[in-house]
């Protein structure tokens, strides 16, 4: 450790690569979790490693439809912040409609507001049985230790209120999606 | 009457096999050569994957794991940092791919809690199958049943001398995967899982490992994080081995599949809530590859939510099936009753199952 109470380069080289004791390895997390400047280090030199590594597998890449639409169901479920939902009303391709819609519906009464309440309810019905969580309970099931879903490390599925034992290496290639295709659709 | 080991039983067999070729080729009975010696109970391979399945409950590490599978002309790789103090605690925190670099989950008994650094959540969840050791034992007696393990050269993994296993299917002759086994501590340290036309599927190994007793208890820690949000979690139904109750307690017929592969047989079954709709899960094993099959009387159609579905059909009923991985979701629906087959099974094998499943 340096005079500044920081880790050196080569010691967390050494701790990403499990080369330290396993007491000294507890410490220098816990130094990690609270260190924004060593983070940075330990970032930097992780940046390195994962490039080194992943260089191999970027030459050919192509995102599982499975992976697809997981993100896509996350991106949906997302619900956004009341602000952003305020602003997403003053948009003018809402806000026009709307205010027309108002002054309809106050032309027509009330009984169209209702109708267009039971269509936004019948859009909206409670969809069929989902395929993924049916992926999810057949590998929450599987315990057996040569399984190939053993020990799979559960992740947030689209689901924010459900576990998803979705397998990481799948959602290895969520990495790359772009992140602006979240708000093109 | 005392019933013979099977070692002597072994023996025997191989003497007489031994004299039975020597009188074949007309030689004299005497001098037999002594039987070549039948491997140890400790080398004998099903006594290796034994142990390999009961390594972690007393077996404490920390290590990096790789997993890498192959699909068509693609692959997909994750490295994940583990670290387990035995019988029952673990965190596997994951350092690749990039995207999810950080999160962590932390499993105890049949609790687990995951961690989403990125959008500073957690999510607890339960799975009562974590700690079913009944069906975990019948897995083990199906695996013996239907697999033989055939013990090969030592080999060296993350520095490590390990002990290598190959399971042969009994029933189809060919070899669905190969396993290293350390040779000190029995702990499974890679296994290789092969498709039937022999071509590898996936590789976990890990890349370093090493033993220690001296993991902090804060590494296991699962307070929330300042600034967490907690997310209500999932239960997962509990598997029961008591099949018959559960199926008498379905609000509907069971309808069970009347073909499946050669020694598949049905290790537990529950009634669980997905998607809102209640219905019964049966899951069938031959002690790797597993099935389950869903059914529910909503009659309600599979949501793919934005999968791209292929269509197919059951007999004369529209299905669709998904591909996830080595894993395959067929659904269909008849008489009123939706059904969903989920399994690490190739499609045709998986639609001629599904015809059988008559309601």
């Amino acid at each position: 450790m340096t005079d500044n109470n920081h880790y050196t380069p080569d010691e967390l080289v050494d701790y990403l690569h499990g080369e330290v004791s396993p007491g000294r390895d507890a410490a220098i997390f816990a130094h990690l979790a609270r260190c924004a400047a060593c983070r940075e280090e330990r970032d930097l030199e992780l940046a390195l490693v994962t490039a080194l590594r992943d260089e191999p597998r970027f030459a050919e890449r192509e995102m599982p439809a499975v992976i697809r639409a997981r993100v896509w169901e996350a991106v949906r479920n997302e619900r956004p912040s009341p602000l952003a939902r305020l602003a997403g009303l003053l948009r003018p391709a809402f806000a026009l409609p709307t205010a027309a819609a108002i002054v309809l519906a106050a032309y027509f009464g009330i009984p169209a507001a209702q109708s267009s309440r039971l269509a936004y309810d019948a859009a909206h019905a409670t969809p069929g049985w989902s395929a993924a969580a049916l992926l999810d309970e057949h590998a929450a099931e599987v315990q057996n230790p040569l399984s190939d879903r053993a020990g799979s490390f559960a992740r947030f599925g689209g689901r924010p209120a459900q576990a998803s034992a979705v397998p990481l290496v799948d959602t290895a290639d969520a990495a790359m999606l772009p992140a602006t295709d979240a708000s093109a659709e | 009457m005392q019933v013979p080991s099977k070692f002597a039983l072994r023996s025997a067999i191989t003497v007489a096999y031994t004299s039975g070729l020597f009188a074949l080729l007309g030689a004299s009975p005497a001098p037999v050569p002594s039987p070549v010696p039948l491997p140890t109970a400790a080398q004998r391979g099903d006594t290796l994957v034994r142990a390999a399945f009961a390594a972690p409950k007393r077996v404490s590490y920390v290590g990096q794991l790789q997993v890498t599978r192959w699909s068509g002309s693609r692959s997909a790789a994750e490295l994940t940092r583990i670290e387990h103090r035995a019988p029952a605690d673990t965190r596997r925190t994951m350092l690749a791919p990039p995207s999810m670099y950080g999160d962590y989950e932390i499993q105890r008994g049949d609790d687990s809690w995951n961690y989403d650094v990125k959008h500073a959540r957690l999510l607890r969840t339960k799975n009562p199958a974590t700690t079913n050791a009944v069906a975990l034992n019948d897995n083990i007696a199906l695996l013996e049943k239907n697999y033989r393990a055939i013990p090969g050269p030592m080999e060296t993994i993350a520095g490590r001398l390990a002990s290598t296993v190959s399971l042969v299917n009994r029933y189809t002759g060919e070899r669905t995967m190969r396993v290293w086994i350390d040779a000190r501590t029995s702990l499974l340290l890679a296994k290789d899982v092969y498709r039937a036309d022999g071509s590898l599927e996936s590789r976990v190994r890990y890349e370093e490992i090493r033993y220690t007793n001296d993991i902090p208890m804060a590494i296991f820690a699962t307070q929330v994080p300042g600034g967490y949000a907690s997310l209500p979690g999932h239960t997962f139904g509990e598997p029961s081995t008591a099949i018959d109750r559960t199926l008498r307690d379905a609000a509907f017929t069971p309808i069970t599949p009347k073909e499946l592969p050669e020694g598949f047989s049905i290790l537990s079954a529950d009634i669980s809530e997905t998607s809102g709709v209640r219905g019964l899960h049966m899951l069938y094993t031959d002690g790797i590859r597993n099935l389950s099959l869903f059914e529910n009387n909503s009659n309600r159609e599979a949501d793919f939510g934005g999968l791209t579905p292929i269509k197919t059909r059951v007999e004369d009923h529209p299905a669709a099936y998904v591909k996830d991985g080595p894993t395959t979701l067929l659904a269909w629906r008849e008489k009123g009753i939706a059904f969903a087959l989920v399994g690490d099974l190739d499609i045709k094998e998986m639609i001629q199952i599904a015809a059988s499943v008559v309601p």
